[in-house]
């Protein structure tokens, strides 16, 4: 009796089931999909079918991206054996609600008043204006957001291309299944032409997602690996839908390598643990096999202990203990041990002890670092000390002015032959910028100074400065920059102070207008302030998304062009640009795909 | 019958038929100088009373009439305007109607077109009172 009870619930509701998922049917004399816009609309005799309705009307609007739309123009909605009739229809597809409009001198609504009346609604000339659209009579929607038209003909960059019988003009969402599905084509990328499928496992005790690329490299003229076949993804193996088991994998049969990263771990209350195996290799190299494990307490208020291993499962093995502290917020402490045993083609046994700290304020921040390094086999330690200070920024004169103020202090002891080579070094570096000052005629003079100040304990006893004062002025669309910049290191000795300086000068022009055009000119000068080069480059929009770019480098002492490179470019389907002008330094004209 | 290179008749090839709206906008001030149409929008897009709409048909054929109605936030119908275009047998690539509204208080309107007894195109807007706007 039970038995027939389940049979008799399933049997009523599969059809509410089929009728809910099923696809909806649209036809009409006229309809245009944007792939950009991702966006439908249709004109002349629209006609709707779904499993449970029929509706009738004029005119098409559907948002393809949210699933909802309206429907203009004597409007019949059939459904449940009943017809309605009225002007306007605002409907959803996945569920299908609707709710219709008619307009005397009271606006009558009947149907589900919550859906939305703020529709976007972009005329057929605007979706015109994509790289890439589709003219067609009829289209299936399924809840996934697929789109299988009929009777298409497709337009590229706004020229009409081969008409189709059928044709699926928009993917959708991926359902939640195992499937396997062409992903993309790419020509001209890292791999040459490429065709990528995706495989999608949704088991139930194994989840993944990979990519099984297709490549080909010498027919492009491409060097190294001529063609193969690259396996990427990660999975994992559920048990009770809890994840056990994780696996990262790649695969390239072209350069005959592989990696495999296994992992599993758990987090309990109080401990959690992690461990993971690595298994690499590359043709005619031995395989690389790494093991790790990793356990942590938390149950403790201050520190969190942590113990790892890993072992290559060959001769070599490391084990340490690290132990962060955090007793108060604004101070971060850890202290970290570990022992490494590597015993391949070569034997070495260290102990490596290290700690750091931060400490944070609202004035300045402070963080250091010990290093020790303890050799066990020549019992020969290595140190390294560090600290920086950091005061937060000063700000003057309405933060027109602001003081970067910081100093440091490094100290390393590092073994050689029978002794040991230590060095400290203390330093300081200030530095001074500035929003500018407003001139006579609208020009502004922004000038900037750092000053580094270093010394340790051997032979290095400097300071550096740099200057640095540019005169800028903009009208309008135009801007126009001229920068000294002067740069000198003076070195103290006994009583003596020697210094070298090294200056340049640089000019800009540029003429921006965003979305129509930009032409930039740069002169450097070197430090005999003679001109040295000259850059210029430029863009020009023109119609229909192409524009005109070009590149102008010279050099003065040479009396030459080092690069010239003119050329048109287009950007199509927002991940791809076609370029095709002359350059210089090829030689050449040239046509080429770069993928964004 | 005639058919394309990959087999569908050429009658089947998906042709626009209606007309349809290219826009549906709201101005300060419209004015036509000479064949040119002189607009003056609202600043930050915001439409206060009195306001001028602009309504753009695109690919209408012969003549017909054009109503645009306006149904204040209680959706009692409030404005109507009346227009005739063009002339039998005749190909227009777009037609264009404006007008002045005045007299309705702020809140949120719908707009809806009318052409030859259907609709072909709504829209919602809100009307905002001209003096809150102008404080600071």
């Amino acid at each position: 009796m039970g038995k027939f009870t389940k049979f008799l619930c399933l049997s009523l509701l599969l059809p509410t089931w089929l009728a809910a998922n099923s696809p909806i049917g649209f036809a009409g004399d006229y309809f245009i999909y944007n792939e950009t816009l991702d966006y439908i609309y249709g004109g002349g005799n629209i006609v709707i079918t779904g499993p449970e309705f029929l509706i009738k009307g004029q005119t098409l609007y559907l948002d393809t991206a949210r699933m909802q739309g309206v429907l203009y123009g004597g409007i019949q909605l059939e459904r449940a054996g009943k017809i309605e009739t009225g002007h306007i229809l605002f409907f959803t597809t996945f569920p299908p609600r609707f709710l219709l409009e008619n307009f005397k001198g009271k606006i009558l609504q009947a149907g589900d008043d919550t859906l939305p009346k703020i529709l976007k609604k972009p005329a057929p000339n605007k979706l015109k204006e994509g790289d890439l659209y589709f003219e067609f009579r009829s289209f299936k929607l399924d809840k996934y957001g697929k789109i299988k038209a009929k009777t298409i003909i497709p337009y590229v960059m706004g020229l009409p291309t081969m008409p189709l019988k059928s044709f699926i003009i928009r993917r959708g969402l991926t359902p939640e299944k195992t499937m396997v599905s062409f992903k993309n084509l790419n020509v001209f990328g890292l791999e040459g032409l490429a065709a990528t499928f995706m495989l999608r496992l949704r088991e139930k005790f194994v989840r993944g997602d990979f990519d099984i690329k297709l490549y080909e490299r010498e027919l492009l003229g491409l060097d190294g690996t001529k063609r193969g076949v690259l396996f990427t993804g990660s999975s994992e193996f559920l048990v009770n839908k809890k994840k056990i088991l994780g696996i990262s994998t790649l695969f390239n049969s072209g350069e005959g390598s592989f990696n495999l990263n296994l992992s599993h771990g758990k987090q309990y209350k109080s401990w959690s643990y992690a461990l993971g195996q690595t298994i690499s290799g590359r043709k005619n190299t031995p395989v690389f096999t790494n093991f790790s494990a990793n356990l942590t307490l938390k149950s403790l208020k201050w520190i969190t202990p942590s113990l790892a291993v890993t072992h290559d499962l060959k001769r070599s093995y490391s084990y340490g203990l690290s132990t962060p502290v955090k007793i108060w917020n604004r101070l971060k402490w850890n202290i970290n041990w570990q022992r490494r045993i590597i015993n391949n083609s070569y034997y070495s046994d260290t102990s490596d002890l290290s700690t750091s700290m931060q400490f944070t304020s609202s004035l300045l921040t402070v963080s250091t670092n010990y290093n020790l390094s303890n050799n066990l086999l020549d019992a020969a330690i290595r140190q390294n000390f560090s600290v920086n200070m950091r005061l937060l920024p000063l700000t003057f004169l309405d933060r027109n002015l602001t003081f970067h103020i910081s100093s440091f202090y490094m100290f390393s002891s590092i073994p050689s032959g029978e002794n040991t080579l230590t060095r400290s070094i203390p330093g300081i570096n200030l530095a001074v910028n500035s929003q500018g000052a407003l001139m006579p005629l609208g020009f502004k003079l922004v000038p900037s100074i750092m000053i580094n100040h270093l010394w340790d304990d051997k032979d290095e006893n400097f300071t550096d400065f740099n200057y640095q004062l540019a005169l800028e002025k903009r009208i309008g669309h135009f801007a126009f920059s001229l920068a000294y910049a002067l740069s000198s290191r003076y070195k103290a000795d006994n009583f003596w102070v020697e210094g070298n300086n090294r200056q340049n000068v640089s000019a800009q022009f540029l003429l921006l207008n965003p979305g129509k055009y930009n032409f930039n000119l740069r002169l450097y000068c070197n430090n005999e302030l003679a001109l040295e080069n000259m850059t210029f480059t430029s863009r020009i929009n023109l119609i229909r998304g192409f524009s005109l770019s070009s590149f102008i480098l010279y050099y003065n002492e040479l009396s030459r062009f080092q690069t010239l490179e003119i050329f048109v470019e287009k950007q199509f389907l927002n991940s791809g640009k076609i370029q095709g002008g002359y350059s210089l330094a090829l030689k050449k004209f040239f046509i080429r795909f770069v993928t964004i | 019958m005639e058919t394309t290179g990959c087999g569908i008749k050429t009658a089947d090839l998906p042709i626009i038929t209606k007309p349809y709206t290219g826009e549906l906008s709201f101005y300060r001030h419209l004015e036509n100088r000479s064949g040119q149409l002189k607009k003056t929008p609202f600043e930050n897009n915001k439409i206060f009373s009195p306001f001028y709409f602009l309504l753009e048909i695109k690919e209408v054929e012969n003549n017909g009439r054009v109503q645009m109605m306006i149904y204040d936030p209680d959706n009692y119908k409030v404005i109507q305007r009346d227009f005739s275009y063009g002339e039998t047998g005749l190909y227009y690539e777009y037609i264009i109607f404006f007008d002045k509204v005045e007299g309705l208080p702020p809140g949120k309107y719908r707009a809806v077109v009318f052409m030859d007894r259907e609709v072909i195109h709504e829209a919602a807007f809100i009307i905002t009172s001209e003096k809150s706007i102008k404080k600071p």
